[in-house]
């Protein structure tokens, strides 16, 4: 008996609501207590697209700021996944709500592995911005990516109410990454053979998006822009361009800090890059 | 039977700084049904390794079985525990308390297993040694010591590989090194690394064998599965029941090994066999028709 051979599962969520501060969309009743304990997981979406998601909210109490954090992908979601964690803390103490979350099949969201889309993913961060917004009460929000969510954040930064793009050593050229996977796996890239890299699914259909994916305009990413990087990366041109405009767009090395999302750590388990979430919690102030 | 799921995120514990994910049937379950605690590998967060635990709750719940994956204190998004103040491992077992009261509370379950793979695995054995309300647990890749059995077969593989000869032969062995460092002939190699699990809360023999005396002597049932991954410390079927040996394991333990799998199941082949054995497994020994201290399975 294969254990996923009988077709896709009939599944529901149960809703998770907020717990009594809020008593409705995006109001707040009272403030909430300060400290590194305080985060609410939910779930939001759709039935036929539940995601799965932790909310930071601000140690301040309502001030209408709130951040959405975009993860990585396969093992390195599950490298940086306390990252994400204390960067939530840090912002939450500075008085910014948070939210992160799970891309569809993958995490605590619902879905399968073998399901996983770009387009779904930008698509998520979309819901996900929305969800940020109604629980914050806030009208503008910002996109936080780490890695390859650097390249989802990127793509939902086009939503209106998105100001400030915030990119954590992004993945920005798919096509190039589609290839290190495929090299990772043993296999050569611009296939659209199914691969497992470690123990993650990378669907053919996934593979061909990162490939066919062409850089989103210069003109429709925010004003507010900060990369930070650890590692060098290769700059695609109108990321090039935002830093030669003249725009508010400030780039930051790390040279000294090590990659967060893989390595050191116990099970691929990154270190948290402290310098890293200051310079980010620095930059939005 | 084979249905659907229902998930439910939330909070527990003191102050609500635990963070867990509670996976039902659709259907629902009986109370007599035992409900599932999966305990984190080593630091990775909830979902386990690779999704593991998420597929294997959703899984279990499919066929009949709730379950609870969480966070210990510190790990993933529960918070630092200010429960404790003793050891590390008094912490762990006063998180898994929170939880099963949490599950309790949340579901109507009076039984309970425990499942975790590695440090996760020396938690559920440490932990459900220590409860009335434990029926069952599941280990995957527990930190065992080795065994006169392991060393033989170590080094009689090794002894058959040409290429260990061949350094010999050549100088490059250890033993051939040593060898010329008495003689004077090199230089000497560096400190040994110290062996065993990384983990602070892994269980001594001594503690190991305590722990499964107390379950055997509930007839709680135990589920030990083994990977090539852990090589250096386990390499044969039956090195945990030869290890135990004072222990009556009985019928209770089915040890099984899987030398082709890595540590964490990352072929999809390792993961299909690993969530059919341990949901075929909790059905034959703890279904809802099997009796309350786990009748004769596979």
């Amino acid at each position: 008996m294969e254990p996923f051979a009988s077709g896709p599962p009939s599944h529901t969520f149960q809703l998770c609501l907020p717990p009594p501060p809020f008593v409705g969309k995006g109001r707040r009743a009272t403030p909430l207590l300060a400290r590194e304990s305080n985060v609410i997981p939910l779930l939001f979406g759709t039935r036929e697209r539940t995601l799965a998601g932790v909310y930071s909210p601000s140690a301040e109490g309502l001030r209408g700021r709130v951040v959405v954090i975009c993860p990585p992908f396969g093992g390195e979601h599950i490298g940086a996944y306390r990252t994400g964690r204390v960067l939530a803390d840090r912002l939450a103490v500075q008085g910014w709500d948070v939210l992160r979350f799970d891309y569809y099949g993958t995490g605590e969201s619902a879905g399968e592995g073998s399901e996983v889309s770009l387009a779904g993913w930008v698509s998520d961060a979309r819901t996900a911005l929305e969800e940020a917004l109604d629980l914050s009460g806030a009208r503008r929000a910002t996109l936080i990516g780490l890695r390859l969510g650097g390249l989802v954040a990127t793509e939902a930064s086009s939503a209106r109410q998105v100001d400030r793009l915030i990119l954590c050593d992004p993945i920005l050229d798919a096509a190039a990454y589609e290839a290190g996977l495929a090299a990772e796996a043993g296999e050569p890239a611009g296939e659209e053979v199914d691969l497992h890299v470690g123990g993650v699914p990378v669907p053919g259909r996934f593979r061909r998006e990162l490939r066919d994916h062409t850089p989103a305009s210069p003109t429709k990413t925010p004003r507010h822009l900060l990369v930070v990087h650890v590692q060098t990366f290769p700059e695609p041109r109108w990321l090039s361009e935002r830093f030669e405009g003249g725009t508010d767009a400030t780039r930051r090395s790390l040279p000294d800090a090590e990659p967060y999302w893989t390595g050191g750590g116990e099970m691929g388990v990154g270190t948290v890059p402290v310098e890293l979430i200051g310079t980010v919690v620095e930059w939005l102030g | 039977m084979s249905g659907g799921w229902v998930e439910t995120p939330s909070t527990f514990g003191r102050e609500d700084s635990l963070v867990g994910t509670l996976c039902v049937p659709a259907e629902g379950a009986d109370s007599a049904t035992p409900l599932v605690v999966f305990l984190n590998a080593g630091i990775i967060h909830r979902t386990g390794p690779d999704r593991l635990y998420v597929q294997l709750a959703r899984a279990l719940a499919r066929d009949g079985f709730p379950s609870l994956r969480f966070d210990l204190s510190g790990i993933g998004d529960s918070g630092r525990s200010g429960a404790s103040q003793g050891s590390l491992r008094e912490g762990v077992r006063a998180d898994i308390a929170s939880a099963l009261e949490f599950a309790s509370e949340a579901s109507e379950a009076s039984r309970f297993v425990l499942l975790g793979l590695c440090s996760g695995a020396d938690h559920a054995l440490d932990a459900g040694a220590r409860r009335d309300d434990v029926v069952g647990t599941v280990l995957f890749d527990l930190n065992v010591d080795r065994t006169v059995g392991y060393h033989v077969r170590h080094y009689l593989r090794r002894v058959l590989r040409p290429r260990i000869w061949w350094n010999v032969l050549t100088g490059r062995h250890r033993s051939t090194r040593a060898l010329f460092q008495r003689l004077g002939l090199g230089n000497p190699d560096p400190a040994p690394q110290p062996r065993g699990s990384t983990f602070a809360t892994a269980l001594t023999t001594e503690e190991g064998e305590d722990a499964l005396r107390r379950v055997v002597g509930r007839a709680a049932p135990i589920l030990a599965v083994f990977t090539g991954g852990v090589e250096y410390q386990y390499n044969h079927r039956g090195q945990m029941r030869r290890l135990f040996s004072d222990v009556p394991l009985g019928s209770r333990l089915t040890e099984l090994y899987r030398p082709a799998s890595d540590h964490t199941f990352t072929d999809p082949e390792d993961r299909a066999w690993l969530i059919r054995t341990t949901v075929d497994w909790m059905t034959a020994r703890l279904g809802a028709s099997t009796t309350p201290a786990g009748g004769a399975g596979p």
